[in-house]
């Protein structure tokens, strides 16, 4: 039960983290944050406790909150009003090093009580390739600049010194510049929205809002669990990597990692035991722990929205955040020492995570629509080194078909991972990169079963103007269900370099990962993004029912 | 003595067709008749006769001596929302005809595994590409293929399209392959409705203009054969002036134009309103407005600034992209009909969900059984269970209450504490909706008053205005017929839009010039309102402007007192773009190089407001107008207290009413809160002033 007055306070609160949103989507240069929507707001209360926040990017679900409290720790005793902290190492709570964190302490009456903060993706930060998405990577100074968290503003004072580092270690300076404004911007006015909040309901009754919603939400998640099962369920997935292996490291020595997990489901919370999975990696695949807690809390989450009366998941509040619980061993793939790369963490070993515990939950009876089917592929491109004017882009030119779920037929791209817009080929071809020549939905990668997932869809573009070097990676193999490695859905994505000579025919098959490829001003990329599967339930998924499901059809 | 003549404005919403008459001698009248749903055009001749009894003539005589009529119609929304459209094929550059399908990758709710997939207005096999290929700066780098579109044409023609869309890669600045498209079409099928890119809106980005441009093809035949219906029948009736409607943008057209860009016509109706209430914002002197439209099942908020309705190219309507700019109406479900129920947490929600007109709230005595807004509004007193719609209407309150206790149990409420809980929720969605719209875009809300219209929303209007610190509701005399009221009261206007990018620092004066010239004269062109009237042409002119690097625009008035745009004037508008970035976003970069990316422009014929009727102000005491008391709920005393009832038609100017109170009109019924008072002014509207402090 929650009363009126804490509902309307809390609209009000919930409020403060979208405009802060709205503010970084309007004003981003980066198409990291105006089109990926790569950021997420928040507020948080004086004990670092999540408040509200925003889910533009639901990668950072756990990422925020678990680096603002890294920042707190670091600073322990030390934190000021006028202060701003800033990070974005994967080992303070993060996930990969493209992801700045700002945290912006606020004082009422001498105390601090309520405060916002924010993530949102940087350019490029340093590392070996632009834009910090390096497939070789074994280590995490190949993907970037490692910001422990670092006061940006002292007492109110901007620290010119670290700024200018921070911009000195970008190859896009301009627009990091841009990013980090957006970010204080988007602070401040939260800032301002608690004080008017504060000062019209004054922060006690806040508080007891605060309290009131998180006992409302503990309501919420133990009525949509109280059908799970209890128990303990396992599930396991192979992760593959093309990485190059530096030899004698401490990684597993190949190119496949092992996943395992035990779920412990009880009505409104649930464990999660990663005992068992392997070693991190000698390569760029790594999840730290606020990624794995992300991943893990995703299924959660689309279970209980898919669970609950209205269709609509419970608020994100520090109530849902700390209703999962995860025991990950230290040095394995999903909590890394701090020597491990991390650049792919969220959308490879991320929707493993995420699927392996979708699995799991299936077996308690939790239907979650199946993640692990929508498999992404990662592109940046970028110039030669030294060569002037730097070129660096990342564009979303499409994305994998949602899969279907227990109610209805996958749609559009998979968003629940996902919140990108695809670029506009107008806009694209004015900037005089790439010319995009075909953008089509692939009908024939739609599977024919009970429920059909979203269509693939393909894509041609040319490089245009200087020659570009190419980083890309996509899982082709490796279904969060105790698979082989094998893709029978048919759903993997496909990637083609067409020479001049070679338009209209096969080209040149990509597997799975390239590293600084160069591709000349005149050759095409075929990039085939795969549908969702067909939807099965998850705790019956194995490779022979999800072909059948899926069938391609023609 | 001159002869009188009249100008009608007409608006058909969903249960009533309204109806404002002015004459030449300035009398104002208005009726109601209910809206016949599958000829719209004959609610509007019923209505016509009701409104030439008024005036004691017969239809005929009435019509030949109306000059002119504006329409607001909800033909193209219904037809949009209700997928009622035409059978219609898109042709696109080859290898994207899936583009209005892929919708940039958009998903309204990502969590939500139950949403279902957008309905196909245009199913696939009737999305066909062409071989053609223009890229930026107009260059054609492929030809167009004319066998291939004339085979496509064929294939469409065959399937039985009614309309055709066309959308080519950058047409904006390379119109000649969708014209030559065009050309085909016309030879094969002259019959069938075009809407082509290049016209409806030439601009760049491909998804938004394919998405506006195949909405236009969808509505369009619709909504021209309602207008030539409806203009044969006014003819045939007697009527020889001319017709306009409503557009979204918040002008009248020629009917023929509205036909032929449908898609502007999508919020014809609420667009009415939003005029209305800008006009009768100078009328009472208060040119900062937010506007509240409470209905029966949603609640649409606008904001005007300096007299000017804020415009918006961001809409989506039936999940399509519409980035034609229109008045920027936002709606929440939230109105009479609301339905309040409990989450599984035990939480209460008021909304999205609505009883509707049928059964309507528990109250109406048509079946309905869960607790409406209505229901809860009659159980707090705010509304007369006998004066209901001025009494047509016989209000339950027996079934409110049980009703009400549906949920009043559930959450250890007695039955006035549950409707007063969904009345507080209700009023909060709706502030929440208004600092949406304020505070979003940089807007102060205590720098506005508050003008509340539709049946409940001057019950609702006081607590809101509370909430946001507002400190003047204006309730206007004729708020129940006022989108009507507002097309009388509309400009002719048309905008352009065309695509320009170009860094600010490179602009040419010359060419800016040129292209503002030439939209100039293209929409003179589509006002058609003849050479003797072009002298009283007004024109406002717009960029669209961001920041380099930037991906989302800002709109902002060219700042120029003559046709031609000086390096001043450029200046200006410059500093005007940094103030309103820093306005909306909290901070801004004035050595950061800016570009242009669209040119938009405004022209108007303004048209000669009617002169309201008034009265002296008279004596301050209400007392002749008292009706009695009745027991009304206030949040302030947290109790029933008996409060002094008024009888809105005997109020007349001057009268102060102290709250609490209620005034009952036939149309609505105003709540004065305590700490506030009511004031009618000369043309009959009322202006309830707050005192700061304190909440209600």
């Amino acid at each position: 039960m929650i009363s009126v007055d804490a509902q309307i306070i809390f609209s009000r609160l919930r409020f403060i983290p979208q405009r802060m949103g709205a503010v970084l989507l309007n004003t981003a240069r980066s198409p990291f944050v105006s089109e990926d929507r790569l950021f997420a707001a928040a507020l948080f209360d004086g004990d670092q406790r999540l408040v509200s926040q925003t889910l533009d990017d639901p990668f950072q679900m756990a990422t925020l909150r678990e680096s603002v409290r890294a920042a707190f720790d670091y600073f322990l005793f030390d934190v000021q009003d006028g202060d701003v902290i800033v990070l974005n190492d994967s080992f303070f709570g993060g996930s990969d090093l493209t992801m700045l964190t700002v945290v912006f302490p606020l004082f009422i009456e001498g105390e601090l009580r309520l405060f916002p903060g924010l993530r949102l993706r940087l350019d490029d930060l340093a590392g070996e390739h632009p834009g910090g998405f390096h497939p070789g990577a074994f280590e995490p100074w190949q993907e970037g600049l490692r910001l422990t968290p670092l006061k940006l503003y002292r007492r109110g004072v901007l620290q010119e010194d670290i700024l200018r580092k921070i911009l000195a270690n970008s190859r896009t300076p301009e627009r990091v510049d841009w990013s980090v404004r957006a970010g204080l911007a988007a602070c401040r006015l939260g800032a301002e929205d608690v004080r008017k909040t504060v000062g019209e309901y004054g922060i006690e009754r806040v508080l007891r809002a605060i309290n009131a919603v998180g006992s409302w939400t503990k309501e919420r998640i133990a009525s949509s669990s109280e059908g799970w099962l209890p128990g303990s369920y396992r599930s396991s997935c192979t992760v593959h990597y093309g990485a190059p292996l530096p030899t004698g490291d401490a990684g597993t020595g190949s190119g496949v990692v092992r996943l395992e997990l035990t779920v412990g489901p009880q009505p409104g919370a649930f464990l999660v035991d990663f005992e068992g999975t392997d070693p991190q990696a000698p390569a760029f695949i790594n999840s730290p722990l606020g990624q794995t807690r992300t991943s893990v809390l995703l299924p959660f989450y689309c279970a209980l929205a898919a669970e609950s009366g209205d269709g609509q998941p419970p608020e994100l509040t520090e109530t849902l955040l700390s209703s999962v619980e995860v025991r990950a061993p230290r040095g394995s793939l999903v909590n890394p020492r701090p020597r491990a790369a991390t650049g792919w963490c969220a959308s490879h070993v991320g929707a493993q995570i995420s699927g392996a515990v979708a699995a799991a939950l299936g077996h308690a009876g939790v239907h979650v629509p199946f993640f692990a089917s929508t498999r992404d592929l990662r592109l940046t491109l970028f110039s030669r080194p030294g060569k002037l004017p730097l070129l660096f882009d990342s564009p979303t030119f499409g994305a994998p078909g949602a899969a279907a779920s227990r109610f209805h037929e996958g749609w559009g791209n998979g968003g629940v991972t996902s919140n990108r817009r695809f670029v506009s080929v107008e806009e694209t071809e004015r900037r005089g990169q790439y010319r995009i020549h075909e953008r089509t939905l692939l009908e024939d990668r739609r599977g024919k079963g009970t429920r059909r997932g979203g269509p693939g869809m393909r894509v041609v573009m040319e490089i245009l103007g200087q020659e570009r070097l190419m980083n890309l990676a996509f899982d082709a193999a490796g279904a969060a269900d105790g698979g082989n490695g094998e893709d029978p859905l048919g759903t993997a994505p496909s990637v083609v370099v067409q020479q001049r000579e070679q338009r209209g025919a096969d080209g040149d098959r990509v597997d799975h990962w390239r590293v600084a490829q160069p591709l000349a001003p005149g050759e095409r990329l075929v990039l085939e993004y795969g549908g969702g599967s067909g939807w099965v339930d998850s705790a019956e998924q194995t490779h022979g029912n999800q072909a059948d499901e899926t069938e391609p059809t023609t | 003595m001159s002869e009188i003549t009249f100008t009608v404005g007409v608006d058909v919403g969903g249960t009533f067709t309204d109806l404002v008459c002015v004459g030449s001698d300035g009398s104002l009248r208005s009726v109601k008749t209910p809206t016949v749903a599958e000829q719209q055009a004959e609610g509007v001749l019923n209505g016509i006769e009701r409104i030439a009894r008024l005036h004691d003539m017969e239809t005929a005589s009435f019509l030949g001596k109306t000059r002119i009529i504006l329409h607001g119609t909800t033909v193209a929304t219904n037809t949009l929302l209700e997928y009622s459209g035409a059978k219609t094929g898109l042709l696109t550059t080859k290898g994207f005809r899936d583009e209005l399908e892929f919708r940039r990758g958009y998903k309204e709710s990502v969590f939500d595994v139950r949403l279902p997939r957008p309905y196909q207005i245009v199913p696939r096999e009737l999305r066909l590409g062409v071989p053609e290929r223009v890229t930026t700066g107009g260059e054609v780098l492929e030809a167009l293929d004319t066998a291939a579109a004339e085979e496509a044409i064929d294939r469409l023609l065959d399937a039985g399209v009614q309309a055709l869309a066309v959308c080519l890669f950058f047409s904006f600045e390379y119109p000649d392959h969708e014209q030559s498209i065009a050309e085909i079409i016309r030879g094969k099928a002259p019959e069938v409705f075009l809407s082509l890119s290049c016209e409806v809106l030439p601009q760049i980005r491909e998804y938004e203009r394919v998405s506006t441009t195949t909405v236009n093809a969808y509505v369009g035949p619709i909504m021209q054969r309602y207008l030539d219906s409806l203009a044969r029948r006014l003819q045939e009736s007697g009527f020889a002036g001319r017709l306009y409607v409503m557009h979204s943008g918040g002008g009248v057209q020629s009917a023929a134009q509205a036909a032929k860009f449908a898609v502007g016509g999508l919020l014809s109706g609420p667009a009415g309103a939003v005029i209305g209430a800008s006009r009768i914002g100078e009328q009472v002197d208060t040119t900062n407005l937010i506007t509240v439209d409470m209905g029966g099942t949603s609640y649409d908020v606008a904001v005007i600034r300096g007299g000017e309705p804020t415009v918006t190219t961001e809409s989506w309507i039936s999940r399509y992209r519409i980035a034609v700019p229109m008045l920027d109406i936002h709606t929440i479900g939230a109105g009479g009909g609301s339905i309040a129920w409990l989450d599984d947490g035990g939480a209460l929600h008021v909304g999205p969900r609505s009883a509707g007109s049928s059964p309507g709230p528990a109250c109406y005595g048509r079946g309905g059984a869960e607790p409406t807004v209505t229901d809860a509004d009659l159980l707090l007193g705010y509304i007369d269970p006998d004066y209901f719609l001025g009494g047509e209407i016989r209000l339950d309150v027996q079934a409110a209450e049980n009703a009400m206790d549906r949920i009043a149990g559930p959450l250890g409420l007695s039955r006035a504490e549950a409707a007063h809980a969904v009345f507080r929720i209700v009023n909060n969605n709706m502030a929440n909706a208004i600092q949406y719209v304020t505070t979003q875009r940089g807007i102060d809300p205590r720098e506005h008053a508050l003008m509340a219209l539709g049946g409940a929303g001057a019950i609702h209007a006081g607590p809101q205005a509370e909430d946001l610190e507002i400190t003047t509701i204006v309730v206007p005399r004729y708020s129940s017929v006022f989108s009507a009221l507002g097309d009388v009261l509309a400009d002719l206007k048309v905008s352009e839009v065309r695509t320009f990018i170009t860094p600010v620092e490179k602009l040419e004066l010359e060419e800016l010039n040129a292209r503002f010239e030439a939209m100039r004269a293209s929409a003179a062109a589509r006002l058609d309102i003849g050479k003797e009237a072009e002298g009283r042409l007004v024109a406002r002119r717009f960029v669209e402007m961001r920041y380099v690097g930037e991906v989302h625009e800002l709109t902002v008035r060219v700042r120029s007192r003559t046709r031609r745009i000086t390096e001043l004037n450029v200046a200006a508008t410059l500093k005007d773009f940094h103030d309103l970035h820093e306005q909306r976003f909290a901070h801004k970069a004035p050595d950061q190089p800016v570009e242009l990316l669209n040119l938009r422009l405004e022209l108007a014929l303004p048209r000669k407001p009617p002169d309201f009727p008034t009265r002296a102000f008279g004596n301050e005491d209400p007392s002749p107008a008292a009706r009695g008391t009745r027991r009304v709920y206030f949040g302030a005393y947290e109790e029933f207290r008996e409060t002094p009832v008024f009888d809105g038609t005997a109020l007349v100017p001057g009268n102060l009413v102290a709250g609490p109170a209620i005034i009952d009109r036939p149309d609505t019924t105003l709540v004065v809160y305590p700490r506030q008072e009511a004031l009618i002014d000369q043309y009959g509207n009322c202006i309830i002033e707050l005192q700061r402090n304190g909440r209600g």
